[in-house]
């Protein structure tokens, strides 16, 4: 599965379970007019995605990694993202990241549920 | 339509920065005017530049001065359209954020925090002349209307800005001053859609965004206007008398005078000299004094003091003569209520241009419709078939302007005559231009 995500040139060991994306228009101003008609200028269409992750079991290392640079304190990061024709490569940002510990046995912790929202700096799409 | 505004700033060693598009978080621009020169607006300019190159420093020299020019532009699918030239007033930088605040100023902003020594006009003189004056040393660029280059005035510019000292200018002699799409000052005959009927620009229904009030001003029950006479008296008066240290002193007259005399220290001395010009000295070498001028202005003396000590100026002063003239709207009832407009001090109009000005005031006062509306940045057509027959105008909101003329379509059908006094763009945000017009419903 993770050859699907390619975060700063590296791909992590980590089963995706569910990832959508919402293409957002952005307008620098959209106003009607009394007729009813519509003008606006738009800046472009951001194309977010919305990432859950798998249980942590399966490659605890590469999981580690991950939540690492998730949380890495970049403001920007070169990430490849799935497309319905290939993929896409582009300067993004991650939102909140959250996962919950669902067991611990001895020193292991395993954690499930991590979601991470991938927001793309500029346009995905301008006019 | 795609959008952005650009700013070019020239700093005092002559480099040019550039600012645009995405440099660029906020550009907001406030153009004003009044018709009749009641006030002369400053027009103004705020501005958020991210400045990712940190191109100014908070500490040391930053570069950044007051009254460095700022030229505007706004870009719209391509073609840059010149808004206006404006002069640095203030700014801010913000390091943690790589944010530079501006905020600039029109040329009447530089004109406000410019001092005017005051000029008394006794023969009747052309506007341009009295302009000249006002404006001094500073290198603005103007444009007048032949007819306006017609019109003499005389009498009484206190010592105060030079804008104060613009506005008697164009008050009494019924010019607009417009700045924008200019590089200085652009003079017009005062728009007055009351009595004027004739406008510059349809702007119709589908022009305009939903938002678009449209109120009526107070009615202008009275209004007094006190003409300016100067005659010349018998009695003269002491303008200054101190004593003052070493040093060159402006001495300005607070009030207008002939005749002026000036006793004591302050004058440039004449010294004896040849034929050829050389200096004759005394055995010790001292140079041999004769007299000497004091320097005099138009409203004001110099006083080169080389030894402290007692000076005292005297003049005859120019008496004012008030005489007020007054207009009463007709139709005023007993139990209107009163609302009066009264001009003191426009000390430029007299008794031979007071009935025209109190005519202007009255047509401005009737004008009571202030329609405010956002004009839509661009549409795919404008005059349509009637006019241009099957062929497609663009239209833009970037050539509309203040002190423009125009006709308005209002949501009820009816059309309002008025004159643009204010506009509000967001040059940043698509262009969009909040218009307030003052005027009067238009005949069908």
């Amino acid at each position: 599965m993770t050859d699907l995500i390619t975060i700063d040139g590296s791909t992590y060991d980590v089963p995706i379970v569910d990832l959508s994306v919402s293409s957002e228009p952005l307008d620098k101003f959209a106003k009607r007019t009394v007729s009813g008609k519509l003008y606006r200028e738009m800046i472009g269409v951001f194309d977010k995605y919305e990432v859950t992750f798998g249980i942590s079991n399966a490659n605890p290392t590469d999981y580690a990694a991950l939540v690492s640079k998730l949380r890495e304190a970049t403001p920007y990061h070169t990430v490849t993202l799935p497309t319905e024709t290939g993929t896409v490569t582009a300067s993004y940002y991650f939102g909140p990241i959250r996962h919950t510990l669902y067991r611990a046995k001895g020193s292991n912790k395993y954690y499930k549920g991590l979601k991470v929202s991938i927001i793309p700096r500029e346009p995905t799409r301008t006019p | 339509m795609a959008s952005y505004v650009k700013l070019v700033i020239t700093l005092a060693d002559d480099s040019v920065v550039t600012y645009a598009e995405n440099d660029i978080v906020s550009a907001d621009l406030v153009e004003e005017t009044n018709p009749v020169s009641a006030t002369l607006p400053i027009s103004t300019m705020s501005a958020t530049i991210h400045d990712v190159n940190d191109q100014f420093a908070v500490f040391g020299d930053s570069g950044l001065e007051e009254r460095l020019p700022v030229m505007i532009y706004e870009v719209i699918d391509g073609l840059e359209y010149f808004i206006g030239k404006h002069y640095l007033d203030n700014w801010e930088i913000e390091e943690s954020n790589n944010l530079l605040k501006i905020e600039s100023v029109d040329i009447i902003g530089v004109l406000a925090s410019t001092d005017f020594d005051g000029r008394f006009y006794e023969d009747f003189t052309p506007f341009e002349t009295i302009l000249k004056a006002v404006l001094g040393t500073l290198e603005v660029d103007y444009s007048i209307p032949t007819s306006l280059r017609s019109v003499t005035l005389k009498g009484w510019i206190a010592p105060e800005t030079c804008r104060e000292a613009l506005q008697q200018l164009c008050f009494a002699s019924g010019a607009m001053v417009i700045t924008s799409r200019s590089e200085g000052l652009m003079f017009k005959v005062a728009p007055l859609p009351h009595s004027q009927k004739y406008h510059e620009l349809d702007i119709g229904l589908n022009d305009k965004f939903v938002d678009q009030p449209l109120s009526k001003l107070p009615l202008v029950t009275d209004i007094e206007l006190v003409a300016h006479d100067y005659v010349k008296s018998g009695e003269t008066e002491t303008i200054f008398e101190d004593t003052l240290p070493v040093g060159v002193h402006k001495i300005v007259f607070q009030n207008p005078y002939f005749d002026v005399v000036t006793s004591g220290q302050g004058y440039v001395p004449e010294y004896l000299i040849t034929h050829g010009g050389d200096h004759i000295v005394t055995h010790e070498g001292d140079q041999i004094e004769v007299g000497g001028e004091f320097t005099y202005g138009p409203n004001w003396v110099i006083l080169n003091i080389m030894e402290a000590g007692q000076v005292t100026v005297t003049g005859t002063k120019w008496v004012d003569n008030q005489r007020p003239y007054v207009f009463r709207e007709t139709g005023v009832g007993s139990t209107t209520k009163r609302n009066q407009l009264s001009v003191q001090g426009a000390t430029l109009v007299s008794v031979d241009n007071a009935q025209r000005v109190l005519s202007r005031l009255r047509d401005y006062s009737r004008q009571r419709y202030k329609y405010t509306f956002t004009l839509v940045p661009k549409t795919e057509y404008r005059y349509g078939d009637a006019e241009y027959g099957d062929a497609y105008y663009g239209w833009s909101a970037v050539y509309v302007d203040i002190g423009q003329m125009i006709s308005a379509e209002t949501v009820r059908g009816k059309k309002v005559r008025a004159v643009i006094e204010r506009a509000e763009t967001n040059l940043a945000g698509g262009y969009l231009k909040r218009i307030v017009a003052t005027g009067v419903e238009r005949e069908a």
